[in-house]
């Protein structure tokens, strides 16, 4: 399948990139994690905590739903969807 | 001594009072912006003229201000709001606070009006009033930089221009970009003839075990070092929310008839002109931008307010707006929504050139400049908008139709709410108008939160959707007590649980460093008490001014403008779920169903002294 | 032997140094009382932490008339017993390094091998290092600049 990946700051800067677009043989958001943390080691210390877990701090959002509003990391990717990683801070 | 003074200052007479805080005052309001709220429904009468000599202003540091504690630098300046007419509250970084503290003060309160331009100057557990004859007309730079010289090293809070020409969205500054920025309270110190109030002091704060602070702050400081989130905040600061809202269409654009932008405001543009990150006294998060323009910021709110509210792409041009705003002492989240909303109703046709003389568009830059210019000094078009909310008796009733207001005060941050109901109940319940930094609950998105560390926070039934109604008063609830207990204690809200993160500075932390600071043994409960005490206060102020439930609603656009860009799209406010929503706060809160708090809690809350 | 070595690059301004040090040494928070002092102003745009250097022939030791300070593996410090609060050192210490407040000398001792200002530092602008000759170095080139900026006063 093919899917459409945003990535804002800092995660844009370990991709290289704002917008990838990749072919995508997993089912999950949790694969897809994995799969990307490969492919950009960068990206795998922002995504994973020091034990291998993944941070609080990253928030995915599936088309235009968090995927807290879905099944976390168990949710579903399909073909042609959107995602987008952004990290939660809050401010004025 | 680990408590400071209270000092109150009568400008008409020309006298000034130094006594203590009761410690039962104290215990129910710890301090910040809880006792400057108390004092305020005690000493103002309601119906008071905001801009007369009754109005009352307080300048009141937090429990912990000034201490090791991190983060712990805050203030707050409260009025009644010459913007909104109601409660006025600003709360405060930088260095002030701390030094009034080690001038002895807890707090000034602020009454009359004096004759002819003056200051106050504390030291030593004293306060002078002065002639400010030479200071008048200084820009907040100037000033500063003159008392500073004069005075000694003195750290001040000054209105700028605009605050002594009463613009009723003046902010009250301090250093080079913290401002006690909302509600006008820069307008207060203009029409009370107060242009700075400075402090220097040498007296450090007492602490009952000063062992047990170092060790607990040692151990604080590892932890908040440790989460991703500040050395984020401590590199990029604020503006990496700009790139993540427009990504998401959630960015205040055109008076909010778009909701995305343009990228050239996105951090790593803005990091271009950063010199150094600095800190406020204590702060180990250090979030401010010294720009090379040669101001500090921009915030995420000026990005968004000054850049894509007004229609301005480039980068330089919106930090300078930011500067300008800071050397006038103008608000930033109020100066760029009226200039939008005005661009706006020239553009519809519901204002013209016979009252903005010039051709109003967004995208204008040095329009935007000299406008600023002319509200702080009160000029031309100037003069009219420096009047903010008020013109809708001037524009007629269809501008209201087209500001992104509530209960006559702009909304603060350049988010827009129509995707996030619990952040729209945030802002249309916030105690003194559109407001993100009295709730902000948004660790709802927080997909790694299991679901009984989301109910042990927020309550049952809060459901992980953004877009959902669905239990949502519960998080604008714990956010809102919160942030008022933080408040309280003088600490910055970036460190605190709930808002950036679910885990940071929450009661146990609080119970821990207040122990520590003063011997006092706390429970969790107590202070989350003090948080209600605060809010339901301060009700209690806008209740008594007229506030009940018809104020509580948003800007007329978030209901019936469903937003047009990215994910975002098509997201609007309903009215019948936000009623529902609301109502269910109001039961949380214990308020009436017209939203006032019910007598019984309004005599018990009246009784503490 | 290890010393304090200080990048003013990295100082934020916050004092969390001088806040932790007075609180260790006299149980109160107060910047105006840190052996190390952050000198700081936001509008000329700088923030620079000052704290002794050890010095190898310090002036403070030269000139105390009560034989107060002794050079103690590597580190200068000052015998409250001895020490009569004249304020002598502070008034010579060419690096403004030793101050006085109601009438306490305050000087860094480097808390006896474990400075607790560095501590509380969340940019590593103070830190605590073996002496090397490059740091060495910097560090005299800091003290010669910072003699040259009181010489011109």
């Amino acid at each position: 399948m093919r899917l459409k990946l945003e990535f804002t700051k800092p995660f844009s800067d370990a991709v290289g990139r704002k917008v990838v677009e990749m072919e995508f043989g997993g089912n999950t958001c949790g694969e897809l994690l994995e799969r990307l943390s490969g492919e950009y080691p960068a990206l795998s210390t922002k995504f994973y905590d020091e034990d291998g877990s993944v941070t609080d701090y990253l928030i995915i959002f599936l088309n235009d739903k968090p995927i807290s509003a879905l099944e976390g990391l168990d949710s579903e990717v399909r073909d042609g969807d959107r995602l987008l990683f952004f990290f939660p801070i809050s401010g004025g | 001594m680990f408590n400071r003074k209270l000092g109150i200052v009568d400008l008409s007479k020309g006298k000034v009072k130094v006594s203590d805080t009761p410690d039962s005052l104290r215990k129910a309001f710890l301090g910040g912006r809880g006792l400057n709220s108390h004092y305020l429904y005690k000493m103002i009468d309601s119906g008071t003229d905001p801009l007369g000599p009754k109005n009352v202003l307080v300048f009141g540091t937090g429990f912990l201000t000034g201490t090791l504690v991190p983060n712990s630098s805050r203030f707050n300046v409260s009025a009644k709001s010459p913007e909104s007419g109601i409660l006025g509250d600003a709360n405060c970084g930088g260095y002030f606070a701390a030094e009034l503290r080690y001038a002895g003060f807890d707090r000034i309160i602020v009454k009359g009006k004096a004759n002819r331009p003056s200051i106050l100057y504390a030291s030593d557990g004293k306060i002078e009033i002065t002639d400010a004859k030479d200071y008048w007309g200084l820009d907040t730079t100037d000033v500063q930089l003159a008392l500073k010289k004069d005075l000694g090293g003195v750290e001040s809070a000054v209105c700028g221009v605009a605050g002594e020409n009463k613009v009723r969205f003046a902010c009250v500054r301090t250093g080079v970009k913290n401002a006690a920025g909302r509600c006008g309270l820069g307008a207060v110190m203009g029409s009370k003839n107060l242009k700075a109030v400075s402090a220097w002091g040498k007296d450090g704060i007492d602490i009952a075990h000063p062992e047990e602070m170092l060790e607990t702050c040692a151990e604080l400081k590892d932890y908040l070092m440790k989460s991703k989130i500040t050395p984020i905040l401590g590199s990029v600061g604020t503006p990496l929310l700009y790139e993540v809202s427009n990504a998401f269409g959630a960015i205040r654009t055109k008076n909010s008839q778009l909701n995305a932008w343009s990228d050239s405001l996105n951090a790593e543009e803005v990091e271009k002109y950063v010199d150094k990150m600095i800190g406020c006294s204590s702060c180990i998060v250090h979030c401010r931008h010294r720009n090379s323009l040669g101001g500090e910021g921009p915030e995420y709110t000026a990005l968004g307010l000054l850049g894509s509210n007004l229609g301005i792409e480039n980068t330089a041009n919106v930090i300078e707006l930011n500067n300008v705003c800071n050397e006038l002492g103008l608000d930033i989240s109020s100066s760029g929504t009226y200039l939008a909303w005005a661009f706006e109703l020239y553009e519809r046709g519901i204002i013209d050139r016979k009252v903005t003389k010039d051709e109003l568009q967004f995208g204008d830059f040095e329009l935007a400049k000299k406008l600023l210019h002319d509200i702080s000094r009160r000029r031309g078009f100037g003069d009219v908008l420096a009047e903010g909310s008020r013109n809708v008796e001037r524009f007629g009733p269809e501008s209201k139709d087209y500001l992104i207001t509530v209960k006559n005060l702009p909304q603060s941050d350049p988010h827009d709410v129509r995707y996030m109901k619990a952040f729209a109940l945030g802002i249309a319940t916030a105690s003194r108008g559109a407001d993100h930094l009295r709730s902000r609950p948004t660790l709802e998105i927080f997909f790694k939160l299991p679901k009984e560390v989301r109910e042990r926070i927020y309550g049952k039934g809060v459901t992980n959707d953004p877009t959902s109604y669905e239990a949502k008063e519960k998080t604008v609830f714990f956010s809102d007590n919160i942030f008022a207990a933080i408040d309280c204690l003088g600490v910055c809200k970036f460190i605190c649980h709930g808002f950036n993160s679910p885990h940071f500075v929450d009661y146990s932390w609080m119970k821990r460093l207040i122990h520590a600071a003063s011997g006092w043994n706390l429970r969790e409960k107590d202070i989350e008490e003090v948080g209600k005490r605060v809010i339901d206060t301060e009700r209690m102020f806008n209740n008594r001014e007229g506030i009940t439930r018809k104020d509580d609603t948003l800007p007329k656009r978030y209901f019936d403008d469903p937003a047009p860009l990215k994910i975002a799209m098509g997201h609007h406010i309903d009215r019948k779920e936000f009623d529902g929503m609301l109502s269910r706060y109001y039961q949380l809160r214990g308020w009436t169903a017209d939203g006032q708090v019910k007598a019984a809690r309004k005599k018990e809350l009246e009784a503490i002294a | 032997m290890k010393y304090l070595y200080v990048y003013p690059e990295k100082c934020t301004g916050c004092r969390e140094c001088s806040v932790a040090c007075a609180l260790n040494k006299f149980g109160e928070c107060n910047p105006k009382k840190g052996a190390i002092t952050v000198v700081r102003d936001e509008f000329a745009r700088y923030e620079v932490p000052i704290v002794c250097f050890q010095c190898e022939d310090p002036v403070c030791l030269k000139f105390c008339h009560q034989n107060a300070y002794t050079i103690e593996d590597g580190v200068v410090i000052r015998d409250e017993d001895r020490c009569i609060s004249c304020r002598m050192c502070a008034v010579l210490c060419p690096y403004n390094a030793v101050t006085t407040m109601d009438g306490e000398i305050i000087k860094c001792d480097l808390c006896g091998g474990d400075p607790v200002c560095v501590k509380y530092c969340s940019t590593e602008a103070i830190q605590y290092l073996d002496e090397t000759e490059e740091l060495e170095k910097r560090r005299k080139a800091m003290a010669e600049r910072l003699q040259e900026i009181s010489a011109q006063k």
